[in-house]
């Protein structure tokens, strides 16, 4: 079991800047978004619906240390939640090109699943995420509007809750967002 | 928009932030329009800014993708996969009477488990494969209640037994198998060090399993090491037999990602990877490469990360290394991703067998390099024939006898086109065989039965339907063909046996019957010469269909059905000279299809059928040469609509051969009966086209033997028509091609009854063409010829009125041969048997108009043949019955000149003879024998003036009405002189 604090401890590094933290987070946050999904479905079998936010929540509540002053930003750990999903998701997907395996091993097939689910719907995750990569260099907010969304799994809502504004212009940074995104995929 | 869309490549990568925000800030503005405002509001804002006006036009260009692009977000696909599988894991869980103790493999179709199982029977440890979630449960499920039975009986020491199988309390399939404890077959091999002909062994043991499967009708399908354990007593063991059928039966459709982490493409074959139909040849293609791999430690192909499509077109069109030169790749053994397997490098393999490379190379190089690449060829039906064989040539090899492998080289494959379409006819053949005798011979119970019996009718229509069409034009098909049919009518006879409620399938039944018909012994198609046969299945086709028509009589597939049926039981009935019963059917087949065109006059096919069907009619009512009843006027009438009809699809296809084909022929037969009515001229100029429209297509398509045939056919006619015109040396010229190329023909046909009747025909003709040319010795040669060919025929098919009339043919030719030659003994025996052959024709079909014309003809040799002899009372009593029946056919068929000249002729031959008579005969008797030789002259002279009046009197005939005036004024002198005191 993992303890709250030692995970604490790891975002605060990796917040500083430790990317090997990073390295250490990710397969104990994995364990715990795995566990909880498995849970989740086991619930709600008959239509298998799951809410990601809800997921991340709950996974936030068990890993974080609630008396850790430095660390109580939920907002934060939906940021690093995405962009952890980012990582290992885009990852995996150059490593599966490159002939090299990704990811913790456990997860592979479930990787694999999702990478193929975006690729089925012409989505290559490698050029995503580095138009997304360019994107930001342009509009940093609205690549990470992109990053909250999509790898984050936030609502209109939750997005325009985390960076405090409206949803009207989450929306329309998203909508114009996704088009140049779309725009930059369709190179060849 | 989208016809002017911007290259996104033309467009800069990324720009400033500022410009971004400018382009942004406008791109929003312009979204906020109505769509239909768009363009003007954009062109309104950017007056005179050309490159931002375009920079947002680009961009708008993507609003029809982006309403679904990326809107579900990646945590929630990937936390559903990983929840999926998170949830599917089953350590510790009881599934019915199994208590799942631990995971011991996973891949892409789920995960193995070992379970121990409690219950009163059994007390043992067994394998459970739960199928993982996103398949397709619910069909699995069903397919495995389908396939249990069999894959349960599927006992063999080598195959790991299936137990049982169900659902999960989460829904998921499993399956429950004898557990195995063992290695994939390479691992051990390599950790036993083994040596090559201790793996072939081991291979071999392999392969008789399969070999087993496969003759319970069981296919793998996926064939792979990590499928084949070795027992730690060394007994290889078969997983998973029959699973990937469950997991995806229908073999349709290309790869998918999904598809390719369920198999292992390395060990797919190329139907496989194309998503084709499988067989017993994929399974041994997938053993080739599991071969390869066991003697060289290397996969023939490198596949990883490839997409489907590159899978697909890798293992259709690469040829693999030799196993000889693969093994001396130091390369790693790609690895599946899905399939942790065990790798193994050249070198250790090497090693493993105890041998320097140079060495190993040398043991594989010849026979084993072949046997592998022979079990992996592209075409499934140049591989070994099924995996006993392939198991076989193994053992040959371990034995040092020659194996049936051959190099499979470039000149082979170039230069056997013809050999290889005998393979495909070959392994079709033992490929219904397998399934046509695993209906007929096995009884599972009545599900399973039920599900065969679905496959098993799709597959035999697929290759009574399609293999047949496909095979029927090559020469050499004639043993498959009849090997179909038997099994076909096996199957049929018990399918109609147990399906009387099911009009759907009766129907399809009739349609069956009806195309075997026309398999075994429609003479208007290349077909087996079995007219009982043939008769049976049409008869039962039609009273099938009849039945159903009774209950839904406006339903255009049973209308047509039926008009098919009626047609060809009518083409059968005209074979065996029913001809009144084939005109009725004929005309109903008529009448239902002229109603079908009438309602679809765009149809082709339909107003084909209608063309053939009125050419059949036509042959029937009156064309020369074979039977008919008399009615040239009607043959022609019907012929020239037939004519019509192909003219017109001909030129809205123009393209199309098998028009121009119908054309040629419609052309062919209307030139013949133009020549029946005496206009040689016309007949020539049909004929004629019909040849040049032939010649083109027999060198578009050098392998179509129905042009070619077709071609002969009217050679022969146009040779028929120059004899008619006494072209004599030209028509025996003509044959003589004609001969060459039938027996050119028969060098790779041997069976065909339509070549040998052919040339026995064209042997006949080129005779009498020699016989009138007066070389007699050489013409009666061709005769004898013929004559072996016709009797032979007539053995196989006794029944035949054409292989009758053939052999009537021969005797009547070689009777006018022996004539001409004035050997009058040996033209009378010829004569009579030519008569009584007819006689006897006429006896089964009294109205048969040909069986008349030839009995007419033979009668007339045999009474001159008499006269010669010196018998002329009997020779003249003969011609006397000969002209009777002529003018009985005159009377029928006014307008055919060919009857008119031979009645004319008959007369005029009777006449002379009672002239001699008359001269020989007493004083009394004299003044009424000469009158009694008057009146047939002048009947001749009446129809030879009336053909000179029509201009139709032949080059040889132009004397004939003086010839006659002169005999008649002899009689007329003789009768006026009056009796001699």
């Amino acid at each position: 079991m993992t303890s709250p604090q030692v995970v604490t401890q790891l975002l605060n590094d990796w917040s500083k800047g430790d990317q090997t933290a990073l390295d250490q987070l990710m397969p104990l946050v994995y364990a715990e978004l795995h566990r909880l999904a498995a849970s989740y479905l086991s619930r709600e079998r008959s239509d298998h619906t799951l809410q990601p936010t809800a997921l991340v929540n709950e996974a936030y509540l068990r890993l974080i240390d609630q008396n850790n002053l430095a660390w109580d930003n939920r907002a934060q750990f939906f940021g690093i939640a995405a962009q952890m999903m980012r990582r290992i998701l885009v990852n995996h997907a150059r490593d599966r090109h490159a002939d090299k395996r990704g990811g913790p091993d456990i997860l592979r097939v479930s990787l694999d699943d999702a990478i193929s689910f975006f690729e089925e719907r012409d989505v290559n995750l490698v050029d995503l995420d580095e138009a997304l990569t360019r994107l930001a260099e342009m509009d940093q907010r609205q690549s990470q509007i992109v990053e909250l969304r999509f790898f984050g799994g936030l609502t209109i809502e939750e997005v325009a809750a985390q960076l405090q504004t409206s949803p009207a212009t989450v929306k329309r940074e998203w909508t114009t967002a996704k088009l140049w995104l779309l725009r930059e995929l369709s190179r060849t | 928009m989208a016809a002017a869309r911007t290259q996104p490549n033309l467009i800069p990568k990324s720009m400033t932030p500022e410009r971004w925000q400018q382009v942004k800030g406008l791109l929003q503005s312009v979204l906020e329009q109505p769509p239909g405002d768009q363009t003007a509001f954009l062109n309104k804002q950017t007056d005179g800014d050309a490159p931002l006006r375009l920079e947002v036009e680009s961009l708008l260009e993507f609003q029809e993708g982006n309403e679904n692009f990326i809107e579900t977000s990646a945590l929630e696909v990937t936390a559903r996969s990983v929840g999926a599988e998170a949830q599917d894991e089953m350590a510790g869980e009881q599934i019915g009477p199994f208590q799942v103790e631990r995971e011991i493999g996973r891949g892409g179709m789920g995960a193995v488990y070992l379970a121990q199982q409690n219950d009163n029977h059994y007390q043992r440890q067994v394998a459970i494969k739960i199928i993982k979630r996103g398949m397709d449960s619910d069909e699995i499920v069903r397919r495995f209640r389908n396939e249990r039975q069999i894959l349960a009986h599927l006992t063999h020491p080598n195959i790991a037994g299936l137990y049982s199988g169900g659902t999960t309390d989460a829904g998921l399939p499993f399956f429950v198998m004898e557990y195995v404890e063992g290695k994939p077959i390479n691992e051990y091999c390599e950790v036993q060090d083994l040596s090559i002909a201790e793996r072939l062994k081991l291979f071999r043991t392999v392969c008789s399993a399969i070999s087993y499967a496969h003759q319970n009708l069981v296919i793998h399908r996926d064939l792979k090491p990590s499928n084949i354990l070795v027992t730690q007593d060394g007994q290889p063991k078969l997983l998973d037999f029959g699973i990937a059928k469950l997991l995806k039966p229908d073999d349709e459709g290309a790869l998918t990602e999904t598809m390719l982490r369920v198999m292992t493409p390395e060990y797919a074959s190329p139907e496989q990877a194309r998503g084709e139909r499988m067989s017993t040849a994929s399974d041994v293609y997938s053993l080739g490469v599991v071969l390869y791999e066991l003697l060289t430690g290397r996969r023939p192909y490198r596949l990883k990360n490839r997409l489907p499509h590159e899978i697909a077109e890798i293992i259709s069109e690469r040829v693999p290394e030799r196993p000889s030169t693969a093994i001396g790749r130091a390369e790693k053994i790609p690895e599946g991703r899905a399939t942790p397997e065990t790798t193994s490098t050249a070198q250790s393999t090497g090693k493993a067998r105890g041998g320097e490379l140079a060495k190993l190379r040398r043991s594989l190089r010849g026979d084993l390099d072949n046997i592998v690449l022979m079990a992996m060829r592209k075409d499934p039906a140049r591989r070994y024939q099924s995996v006993e064989q392939f198991s076989e040539d193994i053992r040959r090899h371990l034995e040092r006898l020659p194996v049936r492998a051959r190099k499979d080289t470039f000149d082979y494959r170039a230069s056997r086109f013809f050999l290889r379409n005998k393979f495909r006819v070959a392994a079709a053949a033992a490929l219904v065989l397998v399934l046509v005798a695993g209906i007929v011979a096995t009884r599972w119970e009545q599900r399973r039965a039920e599900r065969r019996f679905n496959d098993v009718r799709a597959l035999a229509n697929s290759f009574l339907f399609e293999f047949d069409d496909a095979i029927k034009d090559l020469e050499g098909a004639t043993p498959a063909r009849e090997l179909i049919v038997r099994r076909s009518l096996q199957y049929l006879d018990s399918l109609s046996r147990e399906s009387a409620n099911d009009p759907a399938l009766q129907l399809e039944l009739a349609t069956a019957y009806e195309r075997i018909g026309s398999i075994q012994g429609n003479s208007y198609y290349s077909n087996l010469g079995d007219t009982e046969g043939a008769l049976r299945s049409y008869q039962t086709s039609v009273a099938l269909l009849e039945r159903i028509a009774a209950t839904a009589p406006d339903k255009r597939t049973l209308r047509r059905q039926l008009a098919a049926s009626y047609a060809g039981l009518a083409d059968l009935m005209y074979v065996k000279t029913q001809l009144p019963e084939a005109l009725k059917n004929y005309d109903k087949a008529v009448v239902l299809l002229r109603g079908l065109v009438n309602e679809d006059q765009a149809n082709d096919q339909l107003r084909k059928d209608l063309a053939i069907l009125y050419s059949h009619l036509g042959d029937l009512k009156g064309i020369p040469g074979g039977s008919n009843l008399g009615d040239t006027q009607g043959a022609l009438v019907a012929h020239r609509e037939s004519l019509r009809l192909r003219e017109e699809l001909a030129a809205a296809n123009p393209t199309n051969y098998e028009w121009q084909y119908e054309v040629a022929s419609g052309l062919s037969s209307v030139g013949f009966l133009t020549n029946a009515i005496g206009d040689t001229q016309g007949a020539s100029e049909l004929l004629r086209r019909s040849i040049a429209l032939l010649e083109g297509l027999a060198a578009a398509e050098p392998n179509n033997a129905r042009y070619r045939m077709e071609l002969l056919t009217e050679y022969m006619r146009f040779g028929s028509v120059l004899y008619d015109d006494g072209q004599y040396a030209e028509a025996a010229d003509f044959t003589r091609r004609t001969i060459k190329q039938l027996e050119a023909t028969m060098a790779g046909e041997s069976k065909n009854s339509l070549t040998l009747y052919n040339l026995a025909t064209a042997l006949n003709f080129l005779g009498r063409n020699l016989t009138r040319m007066g070389d007699v010795k050489e013409a009666l040669i061709a005769h004898a010829r013929a004559l072996t060919i016709n009797e032979k025929l007539l053995d196989t098919d006794p029944t035949s009125t054409d292989m009758k009339r053939s052999v009537w043919l021969t005797y009547q030719r070689t009777a006018e041969a022996y004539f001409a030659g004035r050997d009058f003994p040996a033209a009378l025996q010829r004569y009579r048997r030519a008569v009584a052959m007819e006689e006897a024709l006429l006896a089964a079909a009294p109205l048969d108009g040909q069986a008349h014309d030839d009995h007419s003809i033979g009668l007339g040799g045999l009474g001159l043949t008499l006269g010669e002899m010196g018998d002329l009372r009997g020779g003249h009593d003969a011609l006397l019955r000969a002209s009777v029946e002529a003018e009985e056919l005159v009377k029928q068929s006014p307008s055919n000149a060919r009857l008119q000249t031979r009645l004319a002729l008959r007369l005029e031959e009777q006449g002379q003879l009672s002239t001699q008579l008359a001269q020989r005969s007493k004083s009394g008797e004299a003044a009424s024998n000469w009158r009694a030789s008057r009146d047939p002259l002048a009947r001749s002279l009446e129809i030879w003036s009336s053909l000179r009046d029509q201009n139709k009197l032949g080059r040889l005939d132009s004397g004939k009405p003086e010839e006659v005036t002169r005999e008649i004024a002899k009689c007329d002198a003789a009768i006026s002189s009056g009796p001699t005191p």
